[in-house]
């Protein structure tokens, strides 16, 4: 029996830190947009960071931070008993520090082209932010919480060093797609390696395809 | 009492402005673009959030930045009224107005649905999508949501301006008689002097940040030391009522405060309809005894007020007619022929009375 389990965990792991990522991106992206201040400016660049550093580099520091010895390990620890490194938990940190500039770049980008006047009117009309959010942010960022929902997924989707770093390709626990994939072909298991690789091809790849086709209908 | 105290740069802008205008009738904020009246009108609304500000609006306390005081917009109540409103993409006329009307309690609801739709006309436009009205439409589904949402205070940032003259004295009047009708004040902005003149009861003149002047716009509009009296096109409104119709001559009588006068007219209307006319300075020339044979049919005793001197050898003269502000502009050399001064008592004669289309 094929073990199917590497390819479920990739996609709990992906929708996990997906929606985690939207609900924490939208407040995050609409602070940086609101006013163009250095800290603003600084806070932008931390956001793109995870973009430009090496996966391994990023996994390597995260795994400190999420080890027991490390600030949100040592939290972790305190409440639970146990660090986040090599759990499920951990990979969801990581993923989410990972995909974050995938999912807030979208983001930012729609709310500077949002017009203020929208939320003004709607304000005025009685709406609170809650209610703001909800009836003429989301309509009018539609294609772009797609876009950030869609980026965000693959990109955690696909993830390789940082998964490696902090979950320790545990099987069952933390070994992903991407990791059961290289595992495989260390095994010269080429046929199970070419299953799952066709897999996350196509998902990707039918993921971005939704993503355009949405696109073009607007 | 609606009383504001700010203090607000925008770049090389300066907004210093302290007033206060009365939590009733229809006030106008008028002054040239540039002077800071749409900045001042969203101080008001809550929408210049950080501003050196101190709002007050009744005995509520809206907005005092040295104690951290500020009630968001969403709580003001204030319905405001943009030159260029915008529309969720896509939506109806319907969705747009339910969406205001949803918003507020039933319990503190001031107007009903399809009242209001009726009223303004947009029972024809419900179905149509928000973005394809055209300029006109746009205002009036905007006016009819903000009114939806049963506010306390209506604001107008030029919510006409992009009308032709025709219907934007027609909406003025409509906007005149609504506000009768809800008892809801109006702080109305506008850089046209017709329309400040036209529907202004109180009148804050603003000039480069600052106030230029505040008052009753009777008068305020024949002030001859500020610009609305000295503008080419200067006119009084005077608050009129039908008293006859002669369909023969094709005029009818109107009274006002300080006595009657005759207007051209094809039909008659109702006794009693109450019209804000204009009067234009221009219109009104002036003689030191009653004109014996005249062409002119209004021909009213004023005394004179005050006068001033414009730019173009030509005078502006500020009367009153029993209670009532006129305004005559007339040659340098007549006034002084005239010998006119303060306190000169003259005929004035006038040769015609806008009225406001209906």
């Amino acid at each position: 029996m094929f073990d199917w389990s590497p390819l479920v965990l990739s996609l709990e792991l992906a929708v996990v830190t997906t929606v985690l990522l939207l609900l924490a991106g939208i407040p995050l992206a609409w602070w940086l947009v609101r006013r163009k201040t250095l800290v603003r400016r600084v806070a932008y660049a931390l956001v793109a960071l995870p973009l430009a550093l090496p996966p391994t580099v990023l996994g390597f520091y995260l795994l400190l931070a999420l080890g027991p010895h490390g600030p949100l390990g040592a939290l972790a620890v305190h409440w639970t008993g146990a660090s986040f490194a090599f759990t499920f938990s951990g990979l969801v940190i990581a993923s989410m520090v990972y995909s974050l500039p995938l999912v807030v770049q979208p983001l930012t980008s729609g709310f500077e082209r949002l017009d203020a006047r929208h939320l003004e009117t709607a304000a005025l009309l009685g709406a609170g932010p809650w209610d703001r959010l909800v009836s003429v942010v989301v309509p009018l960022l539609r294609a772009d919480l797609l876009t950030a929902s869609v980026l965000g997924f693959i990109h955690t989707f696909g993830e390789f060093g940082v998964v490696l770093m902090v979950g320790g390709d545990i099987p069952g626990r933390t070994r992903v797609l991407s990791l059961a994939i290289y595992d495989h072909v260390q095994a010269l298991e080429y046929h199970q390696a070419d299953l799952l690789s066709a897999v996350a091809v196509g998902m990707s790849f039918t993921a971005l395809l939704l993503l355009y086709l949405a696109q073009g209908r607007r | 009492m609606l009383a504001f105290c700010v203090r607000l740069r925008q770049g090389a802008f300066v907004l210093e402005a302290q007033g206060d205008l009365p939590a009733q009738g229809r006030s106008v904020i008028f002054g040239p673009s540039g002077a800071g009246k749409t900045t001042l009108l969203r101080l008001l609304a809550g929408l210049n959030h950080g501003a050196e500000a101190r709002v007050f609006y009744r005995d509520e306390l809206w907005e005092d930045r040295d104690r951290h005081i500020f009630i968001p917009p969403h709580r003001r109540r204030v319905g405001l009224v943009f030159q260029h409103p915008v529309f969720l993409p896509g939506c109806t006329v319907e969705e747009a107005l339910r969406y205001a009307w949803r918003r507020c309690p039933a319990a503190e609801r001031r107007v009903g649905f399809a009242d209001t739709v009726e009223r303004f006309r947009l029972g024809p436009l419900l179905l149509r999508k928000a973005d394809t009205l055209s300029g006109g439409e746009r205002q009036r589904v905007a006016l009819v949501r903000a009114l939806l949402a049963s506010p306390r205070l209506l604001l107008l940032d030029e919510p006409f301006s992009g009308i032709d003259e025709e219907a934007r004295a027609a909406l003025l009047h409509e906007l005149e008689e609504l506000q009768a009708a809800l008892v809801l004040p109006m702080v109305y902005v506008t850089h046209a002097a017709r329309e400040a003149v036209l529907f202004g009861e109180h009148l804050l003149l603003l000039e480069d940040g600052r106030v230029r002047a505040l008052g009753p716009a009777d008068d305020l509009m024949a002030d001859v030391s500020l610009p609305l009296a000295r503008r080419p096109d200067a006119a009084v409104a005077i608050n009129a009522e039908f008293v006859q119709h002669d369909a023969q001559d094709r005029v009818s009588r109107l009274t006002f405060a300080g006595g009657e006068f005759w207007v051209s007219e094809n039909l008659p209307r109702a006794r009693g309809v109450r019209r804000r006319v204009l009067v234009h300075a221009r219109d009104v020339s002036l003689a030191r005894e009653r004109p014996q044979a005249t062409s002119i049919l209004n021909v009213l005793p004023a005394r004179v007020v005050a006068l001033a001197e414009l730019p173009d050898a030509a005078v502006v003269v500020s009367l009153r007619i029993g209670a009532s502000p006129l305004l005559a502009r007339v040659s340098r050399r007549s006034a002084r022929e005239l010998g006119l001064q303060p306190g000169f008592s003259v005929y004035a004669q006038i040769k015609s009375v806008a009225m406001l289309s209906s």
